[in-house]
């Protein structure tokens, strides 16, 4: 992962304004879809994030890497209205996150990291009922089944499906709805190499379509492969002080999935 | 398809493929009623099985609307639905009233099969149809009591604790509504606080629908307090739903 040598960071990035990498004059043009200025959060005396700073252009793909407990779902979790910032300002879409707004979340597409889904349904109408109630249209349920490789228990009822094809459901549950903005937290973390590259093809074509996507990973060629630019979590002694922030071109071409337009 | 018909529509498809609790909760109040019916021996015509059948209904009504309220929360939060159901675009009292609309199509047919049920071997049931009336009080009742599961799922983080605290408060409403004693033959104190009891106003409305000589303003009291103590339930347990998918 040579895109992420420190020839991409700001030399001294420890107070460098959010988007003040390279293209930042064409950003500042670009509304953002995610900004988040100086943000902390505090839980039980414990800093998870310090003045912590991000700006998402419309229809990027975002990656935010970092080692275990770096803050990347806090991040997450703030940024979707989860939780509430102790300080700092958070703007997604336009409006605030916080408190909780319908009318925003149709918006918005969300794969946690342990996903919940309802109860006793197959897979199938597991989905279609998502489709529903973000009043969508069902017609991308089978080629996201497809696309997934969700065929096979597309019957089974959900509680009894493996970790793998949670993950991968939990990832369908988020896009079936066309969202402007996705946010998905580690969706490749327990899925085999051909199914990470399904998963992969499928976010780099919704990419394509327009859908802004925050990214956590610990993997860096899922990075490389899909994010336009990226943002480092890193987690000194004491709490995570993520600075470094740099543009990264994607390296390998993917081929787009094609019922997914 | 609205959101809200959508979201009822697959949370009563989880009801229903829960099987051994629709079983439970359709058989065990025609069996309690037909045992009190048969071993009271009231099958005389007297209405005295209207009395006991009005009795059993407001019970397993508000059981199962409390136990509904506390259960799918605390199960929502264990396995992860209340964390998917946080994304929907939906509000907050929206899902609440979607599962206490689930809820009470079971507690429709609860109380649907327990009055056939009675009133077929024992014919001491006198259902006209004025005894229609007991609806509105049935649909207040569950939703009131459903809100108050929500309200004890929402300060507690564990089962057993959630459990305890939900059975203490049935009991304290029981006996503080007068439903085991007759309200006459308690102190005078408890006549001032019983109607703020939902069991109270839950058990009198149904009672008075059910007895044959239907008091409408009495029942128009009843309903109007039972509607009054729902709704500050509903914004209660609204206000108080957490969240957080983090239990003990």
């Amino acid at each position: 992962m040579a895109r992420c040598a420190a020839g991409h960071v700001p030399a001294d990035n420890t107070k460098q304004p959010v988007g003040a990498h390279k293209g930042s004059v064409v950003n500042s043009l670009r509304t953002p879809a995610l900004l988040m200025e100086g943000v902390s959060l505090r839980v039980k005396n414990r800093l998870l994030l310090s003045d912590f700073s991000l700006r998402v252009d419309k229809g990027t793909f975002h990656g935010l890497i970092g080692s275990n407990g770096s803050g990347k779902t806090s991040v997450m979790e703030l940024a979707v209205g989860f939780r509430k910032p102790t300080t700092g300002r958070i703007e997604i879409l336009g409006s605030a996150p916080t408190p909780r707004r319908p009318a925003l979340l149709r918006r918005i597409g969300i794969a946690a990291q342990n996903p919940g889904f309802l109860p006793r349904s197959s897979v199938r109408e597991h989905l279609l009922s998502i489709a529903e109630i973000f009043g969508s249209t069902v017609r991308d349920v089978d080629i996201l089944l497809e696309a997934l490789m969700l065929e096979d228990c597309v019957d089974t009822r959900v509680e009894e499906i493996s970790v793998s094809e949670r993950q991968r459901l939990a990832v369908a549950s988020a896009v079936v709805h066309r969202p402007e903005i996705l946010f998905l937290d580690e969706p490749t973390a327990n899925l085999d190499h051909e199914a990470r590259r399904n998963l992969v093809s499928l976010l780099r074509s919704s990419n394509i379509i327009g859908t802004t996507t925050l990214y956590t990973t610990r993997r860096l060629d899922e990075i490389e492969t899909l994010c336009d630019e990226v943002t480092i979590l890193d987690k000194p002694d004491t709490f995570a002080q993520p600075r470094r922030y740099f543009a990264a071109e994607r390296a390998m071409p993917l081929p787009v999935f094609g019922g997914w337009r | 398809m609205s959101t809200f018909r959508a979201l009822h529509r697959a949370l009563m498809r989880a009801e229903a493929r829960d099987l051994s609790t629709v079983v439970l909760l359709l058989v065990t109040p025609v069996i309690l009623l037909v045992l009190l019916t048969a071993v009271l021996g009231l099958d005389d015509g007297s209405g005295s099985t209207n009395t006991l059948a009005a009795g059993t209904i407001t019970m397993t009504v508000s059981f199962s609307a409390l136990c509904s309220g506390v259960t799918h929360i605390l199960a929502w939060r264990m396995n992860g639905v209340l964390g998917l159901m946080r994304t929907f675009p939906i509000s907050n009292g929206a899902l609440l009233t979607a599962q206490a609309l689930t809820g009470l199509v079971l507690a429709a047919a609860q109380v649907g099969l327990l009055l056939i049920i009675v009133d077929l071997p024992t014919k001491g049931l006198d259902i006209t149809s004025r005894s229609s009336a007991a609806i509105a009080p049935i649909v207040l009742g569950y939703f009131a009591f459903f809100m108050l599961g929500v309200l004890v799922a929402n300060l507690t983080r564990s089962i057993a604790t959630s459990a305890a605290l939900a059975i203490l408060v049935f009991a304290l409403l029981l006996y503080g509504g007068a439903v085991i004693y007759p309200i006459d033959q308690l102190p005078s104190a408890w006549h001032t606080l019983a109607p703020f009891s939902p069991f109270y106003q839950f058990h009198e409305s149904v009672s008075v629908s059910l007895s044959g000589v239907l008091d409408w303003s009495g029942l128009a009291r009843s309903l109007a307090a039972l509607a009054a103590l729902a709704a500050v339930l509903f914004v209660a347990g609204r206000t108080a739903l957490r969240w957080d998918t983090r239990s003990a």
